[in-house]
């Protein structure tokens, strides 16, 4: 697993070493560089052999049949951030088709305090699209409660997500074509006044908080997850 | 002389179910079933406790009220699994998490499960836990209902009181 953990407050793009081997060279624990790892519920987080990126290692997560069940990591090194940028790779195809009612969230962005009762700023979740497909949807807190939503279009294999947050606009990228340059966002979404929110300090990759039809039906199947990055300002792009 | 065993917890859950109104994080209700699981817990999460924005770590949202009870775990236990029954109006979920991190805090959870999902024992190390009902992280926000926890033995059962005379 790529985990370029951006050290936040040095505003630096921090390349985390690993030390130890669990398989095929691959780090036996993703802590560090994140800050914890939590599986709850029969749910697993595990690294194996064959990056999303054709680098050596990715990280393994799949939930138990539980409302209740977490397969994820946090990084805690955001601290009241007004504009956190985060990009990582997923492939969902292990979830096969999606049914009207599955959905799962894959990102949390969490925030120093709580918007319309809701600490969780961002939440990232796979949706269904229409024939079973699978769509990303960006769902950020207001006071209302989730009231700034959009959908991706269908995925399909290693999907790259890019993601900017400020306190009054999302702006995320879908399999942005290479480079370094900022492209114009996929899609965007005002947020209105949310400076109440004060700024994420604590991102979360992984899965979490299923549908009663998702965790019935996926439940122990395995998503790769990859390439986590995270900054203040600048695109990150690949 | 006269001795009296005052064990609070059989006396009174010997022959009933404790059932109340929502308990929050200022006053929990404390439940240490006996080697039968008695007492199981009746209630509702409507009224509860709103302290929360978010439970195990971020990882799930607080969208509804919550009941919320501390119990001690620790050697001696009997039990095998918690298990948990819902009512109409809400998803209900249960998340345990170390009393030492405070309620309604965004704690990290210890264990969780829901509806068809018991809590088996192996998932609760000993010591002192909150226990909490409440609504799933999709749920609408202030979505709630009635419920019913049980076990099937004990945490164990703990001394309340003693008293020679």
């Amino acid at each position: 697993m790529n985990a370029k953990m951006k050290v936040l407050a040095l505003a630096l793009l921090g390349l985390a070493g690993y030390a130890g081997s669990a398989v095929a060279g691959c780090p036996s624990s993703p802590v560090p560089p994140w800050t914890s790892v939590t599986t709850l519920s029969g749910s697993t987080f595990t690294i194996v052999a064959g990056g999303l990126d054709a680098s050596a290692c990715r990280a393994d997560a799949a939930i138990g049949a539980s409302l209740g069940a977490i397969a994820s990591v946090t990084d805690d090194s955001p601290t009241a951030e007004p504009s956190y940028r985060f990009q990582f790779l997923i492939n969902p195809d292990a979830f096969g088709n999606f049914g009207g009612t599955d959905f799962i969230t894959i990102f949390r962005a969490n925030t120093t305090t709580a918007v319309g009762g809701n600490q969780n700023g961002l939440t990232v979740s796979l949706v269904p699209g229409p024939g079973g497909a699978k769509r990303v949807r960006f769902n950020a807190a207001c006071t209302a409660g989730r009231c700034a939503q959009s959908d991706t279009t269908d995925l399909a294999g290693v999907t790259r997500i890019e993601v900017q947050l400020t306190q009054s606009t999302l702006n995320y990228w879908l399999n942005a074509p290479q480079g370094t340059t900022e492209p114009p966002a996929t899609g965007t979404v005002a947020l209105g006044d949310t400076t109440a929110y004060g700024g994420v300090d604590r991102g979360i990759m992984g899965l979490s908080g299923p549908s009663s039809a998702f965790k019935n039906a996926h439940a122990g199947q395995a998503v790769g997850f990859d390439t986590f990055d995270s900054r203040r300002q600048t695109y990150i792009g690949w | 002389m006269k001795r009296n065993l005052l064990v609070a917890s059989l006396a009174f859950g010997a022959l009933f179910s404790v059932s109340a109104m929502a308990q929050t994080c200022g006053g929990p209700t404390s439940w240490q079933p006996d080697a039968t699981g008695t007492p199981a817990i009746s209630g509702s999460t409507c009224g509860g406790d709103t302290t929360a924005a978010g439970y195990c770590g971020g990882n799930l949202d607080a969208p509804g009220p919550a009941y919320v009870m501390s119990s001690n775990f620790a050697a001696g236990r009997t039990f095998t699994n918690i298990s948990l029954t819902g009512g109409a109006g809400y998803d209900a979920v249960m998340y345990i998490s170390a009393q030492a991190s405070g309620c309604g805090t965004n704690a990290a959870c210890t264990a969780t499960g829901d509806t068809g999902a018991p809590i088996p024992t192996a998932d609760v190390p000993d010591g002192s836990y909150f226990v909490i009902v409440t609504a799933a992280t999709f749920d609408t926000a202030g979505q709630c209902g009635t419920f019913t926890i049980t076990s099937d033995g004990s945490f164990p059962v703990t001394l309340q009181g003693f008293t020679v005379s």
